[in-house]
């Protein structure tokens, strides 16, 4: 059974892991997840995503993070991340800065079983060096291209709007770097509005993507990108995520207690 | 003037210059130029093809809280995923971007980084796709909500994202790359500001210009229309 509690299934993950985390900004995100990582009191956590917001937020400000790999970690509407510039700006955060493309880059070369992925010439940017993403010869001629190295997730943490109990899964809507994280990794958790049977699920094939090789564990989470959106069944949650913004830090400590799951 | 006033005034700009374009992309928190996007299709260019993070070609009928809203794809004519976006702009075939700059130098370069004051750091939020977007989009339009010395600098502690800005929106005017002088100069300034609060507020040397146009009614219609209740103005707040 690959069915579990949110607690059992937040054990799996090791201190020092390389997570990844589903959606984008404030949509689709695996906020109950990351709440119990944080309750577990993780550490030295390697958070990867392309576009991050109140989920390596929380993670950063609660001390359960080592490195973040990203290209923006922001509120949008809701201003900026504020937990997450600050464990940067004082040393206790690693952000190892991209663009959203060489994060995905890094992602698809992982997908593919390669080492590495030629990109656009982005070299004007002062990241390329400091992340260390080399110029190789193009071997067919024409001179040389920009590569990014392979990155493989030890887990992509996935929120989705269905899944079955062995972990296939549907997302509606945008996929964001969901599914590619979900070829790219090693092992992929799930956190679900709804288990549904297997059959009802394979009705809405042409929506189901993600299929159970690697799931290790899937949990239903009622709301679980709250106060994140999950279209079609909620959206964000404005209150809370304008109060989110300002809470100083005992405050954010007792947030992931306060809101369950 | 009102700030949903001079929003407009921006809006207007931004629309009528994409009156030629073939595609505009817009990403995170733009709303000044999803309701410009939404003008032109409406009133100069229905051909435009407009690239969202949640879809191709959205009909929205109105503007919400975020601009990767999944309801934007309500009504798309076709899915699209983000990293496609990316490839699209990599094979050439993107035309317009649209770029927000924490700080913008006099280059056109974007620093969404990180700055450091007197030794220590102030943490921006990071470039998203701008990196590659900047590089590789035919016309990157940039815009910024706010008009200072230290947002306007001569040259950017880090280069986030580098390219050649086809034009650059402030809330006091729209700076245009001149290619010869590989640097911004003053296109038009807005009727509520002038020469010398620009010269003032600039960190790089600026030019006198003629006054921004004043927005149509019917592009005051449709902006109002589908952000009756003036999101746009939080971002020049």
């Amino acid at each position: 059974m690959t069915e579990m509690s949110l607690d059992e299934a937040a054990e799996m993950i090791k201190d020092g892991s390389l997570i990844s985390l589903s959606g984008n900004l404030l949509f689709r995100i695996p906020a109950a997840f990351v709440r119990e990582l944080a309750r577990q009191e993780k550490k030295d956590l390697r958070v990867m995503k392309t576009a991050g917001g109140y989920d390596v937020d929380l993670l950063c400000g609660l001390g359960c993070v080592k490195e973040v790999i990203a290209g923006f970690v922001s509120f949008e509407v809701f201003g900026l991340a504020k937990n997450f510039r600050k464990a940067v700006e004082e040393g206790r955060v690693k952000y190892s800065e991209n663009t959203c493309y060489s994060v995905i880059a890094a992602l698809r070369a992982a997908a593919y079983g390669i080492p590495f992925m030629p990109i656009a010439d982005i070299s004007r940017s002062y990241f390329v060096k400091e992340r260390g993403f080399k110029f190789v010869e193009n071997p067919y001629g024409g001179g040389k291209v920009l590569t990014v190295p392979a990155i493989k997730p030890d887990y992509a943490i996935l929120h989705v709007q269905k899944a079955d109990e062995d972990g296939n899964a549907l997302i509606y809507g945008p996929w964001f770097e969901d599914v590619l994280m979900a070829r790219a990794a090693k092992n992929i958790i799930l956190t679900a509005e709804m288990i549904v049977p297997t059959e009802e699920l394979r009705r809405e094939i042409d929506a189901v993507w993600i299929p159970k090789l690697k799931v290790k564990a899937v949990v239903e989470v009622r709301n679980g990108a709250y106060p994140g959106a999950c279209p079609p069944y909620y959206d964000m949650d404005f209150e809370m995520m304008e109060k989110y913004a300002n809470l100083d830090e005992e405050e954010l400590k007792s947030h992931i207690w306060e809101v369950r799951p | 003037m009102n700030l949903l006033e001079r929003a407009n005034y921006m809006i207007s700009a931004m629309a009528r210059l994409l009156k030629d374009a073939d595609s505009a992309f817009m990403g995170v928190a733009s709303f000044l130029p999803f309701l410009a996007i939404a003008v032109t299709k409406r009133l100069y260019n229905p051909d435009l093809v407009w690239y969202s993070i949640v879809g191709f070609n959205p009909n929205p009928y109105r503007m919400p809280m975020s601009t990767v809203h999944p309801l934007i794809a309500e009504y798309c004519d076709a899915k699209l995923q983000l990293a496609e976006i990316f490839d699209i702009s990599a094979r050439g075939e993107l035309d317009v971007v649209f770029l927000a700059g924490a700080q913008i130098d006099s280059r056109g370069y974007l620093n969404n980084s990180h700055i450091y004051i007197n030794g220590k750091r102030l943490q921006f939020p990071g470039g998203a796709g701008g990196a590659l977007l900047h590089a590789t989009a035919k016309r990157p339009i940039v815009w910024q909500g706010k008009h200072d010395p230290r947002i306007f600098v001569r040259e950017a502690q880090r280069i986030t994202a580098a390219g050649k800005p086809y034009r650059v929106f402030t809330p006091l005017c729209i700076f245009r790359l001149d290619r010869e002088l590989g640097r911004l100069v003053t296109d038009s300034i807005h009727p509520w500001s002038s020469y010398e609060e620009i010269k003032e507020k600039t960190g790089f040397e600026v030019n006198d210009a003629p006054t921004t146009p004043e927005p149509s009614d019917e592009e005051i219609e449709i902006i109002q229309e589908l952000d009756p209740k003036g999101i746009r103005q939080l971002v020049l707040q």
